[in-house]
This record gives structure tokens, C-alpha cells and sequence, in this order.
């Protein structure tokens, strides 16, 4: 067998890449590093609706009423255009609400894309939902954070986590920094959106494109992933808006909180440090329960954890029992509404959307004290 | 000057090193999605 390398000048030349490549976070300093805007345009509509999410954050300049921030359940879960349209006629003025969603949960997402987000923009209201996992508290970082996470920038907002999990991070760092220096040596082209591409992404995922929908997911799709079953629901649907409840001594009985959260854990870390951001900006917290399908019979809103003692700061939490939103359907309708266990399809979006708006803007117009 | 040998021996040392650590930090980092045509089949 040949030997692996012809010199030992080669092997040295080989231990030093291998070198360089793992301490790459740390060698390149954070003045030779690209803008953040840089991690968004690297992005593209195949990773995610960050297309969407650079231009709101970097490119529009307005202050925000209330921003949509999470994973796709919450994506999925509200008819932006219809909250911003009921909004505005609240305020007599052109509201500017938005979602700002991505695929994957994690808390450690809504912190570090909410902390770019509030750099550049004034938010009066975030609203999210449980980010902490599908099943089971998630001990792993966001699926994409390699995409967006840098050490030489983020190192700080790992202080207290274990670690396995600082590790984590950096070896994210170490998969997304060369991509993001590449940045640096030519432009990232502004994401296609020519009508062709617009609709080969529409058909790809069954869905009316976000940008038509303030950054909203509108599925068009049946239950299981079935575009083919999709059909507008046109029976009875029980609830009304005087069902949605919001969290006060008065109503806690209405709400059962599952667990106590780990102390260290990574979703108790990032949700903390995110009610953190949102109280330095002065933007009012709202956790919107989004009923999974398992949760039809539930007749108390199931919260894994009591948020606003998890993140150390005031949320409002809001939702409506599950019991009472599907009260009187059959199975095959309620399954009507979700495109999987988790997620809402235009169906159950519409009927959500239309149920927590009135509940929503008057959280807006006085949101806790801090 | 470091003998020829032992030079040797202290280069694949460093080599067999930093493939460990950056073979447990691919480990700890399993859970990252980097297969693009995943993304929305998971959402």
C-alpha cells in the first residue's frame, strides 16, 4: 500500500488545512467578516422564505405593528393580509404586520433572526408560539443554524449553555463561515423571482408564495401532504372569537402547562434570551397557542411551559381550547383544516386567523406592563 | 533542529488529533439539515 501522504512536507501541509479549517471561527476577525445582511443573501427560497426575510429586515424601514416570528406551525397558523387588513381599520392607518417564518423549530431561530430583526426595525408586537420542539424538548440546535449562526458574532449568546452544545455551534461555524466569506469576494445575486420561478415554487410546495402574503404560508394542501385532497371547507365551523382566551389569574384554569423546563436547557436558554431582547426593545410578547390535531379533545389549552416564568419576562399567553375550537366536528372535518398533525392548511388558517384577530388587537392596544 | 522522526511522529500525532475533534464535532452536529430538497417534506 502506498503510503497516504508522498512527504512529510505534505502531511504538515495537510495537518495545517485541517488546522486552519477547525479554528476558522476564531482566526478570521469580526471586522473582516462580510454584513450579517450577507447570511440572509446567501439564502435562497430553497432553504427557506430568507429571500423574504432579508428584504424585511434590511431593505423595508418602517416600524412594524405586529411581526409573525417562528417556525412553520406559526407560519402556517395566521392569514397575515387578514390581521393587517383588521388591524388597519382598528387604527384608521395602513398597519404594517408581517410574518417572518422559516421551516424547523428552535428557539435559538426566533432569538438570533428576532435580534436582526430589532437592529433595524422597531417592532411593537412579536407574536410566537412554542418553538421548543415537535417532539419532545429539541436539545439540538435549529436544523439551519450552521447557515446563520457565527461564532465570531454569536460566541456571547452561548454564555451558560452546556458544552456539547457551545460545541455545536461552533462546529456550525466552522460548516457556514467559508460560504460566507465567499461573500466577500463576489456579490450574491438577488433571489429569482420571475414569474417561471414563482410558480415552479408554488408548485413545489403547494402553497400560495409568501411574498403575496405579507410572508404568510398558505398550504394548499389535504391532510398527510396531499395536495390532491385539498378542498375549500365549507361546512360548519363552531367556534367564535368570544371562545379565545387570553392567560389571567381568571382564565388559568382554561390552561394546563405540561412540564418544568431544565434550567440549562438549550430551548429554556434561547427563549429566556429572547424575552430578554424583546423587553431592551421595549416590543410587547405574545405566545399564541396553535393546536396540533392530537389536542382536538383537549378541553384546557395545553402550554408545555408557563412562558412568561420560563422566559423571565411579561407574555401574553393567548389561545382557544381545543375542545371548544372543534366542538361538534366530525374527525374527517377537523382533518380538513391541517395539511399534517402540526400544521393548518388554508382551511384551518382562514378559521384560526378570523378567531384570535379581535383578541390579538386588543392585545395590541395595551400590552403588559413590563 | 527536531529529528526527522520525530517530527514525523508529531505531525501524524496532530493529524490523528484534529481528525478526532473534527470527527466528534460532526457527531454533536448531526442534527443539521443540509440537504435543501428535505427542507419542506420536515417544515
Amino acid at each position: 500500500m502506498s503510503p497516504a501522504f508522498s512527504s512529510i512536507k505534505d502531511a504538515g501541509a495537510f495537518a495545517l488545512l485541517l488546522l486552519i479549517i477547525l479554528l476558522l471561527p476564531i482566526l478570521v476577525p469580526k471586522s473582516e467578516l462580510p454584513p450579517r445582511e450577507q447570511i440572509y443573501a446567501t439564502l435562497s427560497w430553497n432553504v427557506g422564505p430568507y429571500p423574504f426575510i432579508h428584504q424585511q429586515i434590511y431593505d423595508e424601514k418602517s416600524d412594524i405593528d405586529i411581526a409573525i416570528i417562528g417556525s412553520s406551525r406559526i407560519w402556517c397558523a395566521i392569514n397575515t393580509p387578514y390581521l393587517q387588513e383588521q388591524l388597519s381599520e382598528k387604527l384608521g392607518r395602513k398597519a404594517v404586520v408581517i410574518s417572518l417564518c422559516w421551516p424547523w423549530t428552535g428557539f435559538d431561530a426566533v432569538y438570533f433572526i428576532a435580534q436582526d430583526l430589532l437592529q433595524h426595525r422597531r417592532v411593537h408586537t412579536l407574536v410566537f408560539t412554542d418553538e421548543s420542539g415537535l417532539y419532545g424538548v429539541q436539545t439540538t440546535p435549529h436544523d439551519e443554524a450552521w447557515r446563520w449562526f457565527r461564532f465570531e458574532d454569536d460566541a456571547d449568546a452561548l454564555e451558560g449553555l452546556p458544552l456539547q452544545a457551545q460545541l455545536t455551534y461552533y462546529y456550525g461555524s466552522i460548516l457556514g463561515l467559508p460560504r460566507n466569506l465567499l461573500s466577500l469576494i463576489r456579490p450574491n445575486l438577488p433571489p429569482d423571482l420571475s414569474p417561471e420561478r414563482t410558480r415552479a415554487l408554488e408548485a413545489d410546495h403547494h402553497w400560495v408564495m409568501p411574498t403575496q402574503n405579507l410572508g404568510a404560508a398558505v398550504m394548499l394542501e389535504g391532510y398527510f401532504n396531499r395536495p390532491d385532497l385539498f378542498e375549500k371547507f365549507t361546512g360548519k365551523l363552531p367556534a367564535s372569537p368570544s371562545d379565545v382566551i387570553s392567560y389571567t389569574p381568571q382564565t388559568a384554569a382554561d390552561f394546563h402547562f405540561e412540564m418544568q423546563p431544565a434550567p440549562s436547557s438549550l430551548q429554556t436558554h434561547f427563549v429566556k434570551k429572547f424575552g430578554a431582547l424583546a423587553q431592551a426593545n421595549h416590543t410587547a410578547l405574545v405566545c399564541l397557542n396553535v393546536p396540533h390535531l392530537d389536542d382536538r379533545e383537549s378541553k384546557k389549552i395545553p402550554e408545555r411551559f408557563f412562558w412568561p416564568e420560563v422566559m423571565e419576562s411579561p407574555v401574553t399567553l393567548l389561545g382557544i381550547v381545543p375542545s371548544v375550537l372543534f366542538k361538534g366536528m366530525s374527525e374527517e372535518d377537523v382533518e380538513k383544516l391541517y395539511w399534517d398533525r402540526h400544521h393548518f392548511n388554508q382551511n384551518g388558517q382562514d378559521y384560526f386567523t378570523h378567531l384570535i384577530t379581535p383578541k390579538l388587537i386588543e392585545i395590541y392596544d395595551t400590552p403588559p406592563k413590563s | 533542529m527536531i529529528p526527522r522522526q520525530k517530527a514525523e511522529w508529531i505531525i501524524y500525532a496532530l493529524i490523528i488529533a484534529l481528525s478526532v475533534i473534527a470527527l466528534t464535532l460532526a457527531f454533536f452536529s448531526s442534527s443539521f439539515a443540509f440537504d435543501n430538497r428535505v427542507v419542506y417534506q420536515g417544515f
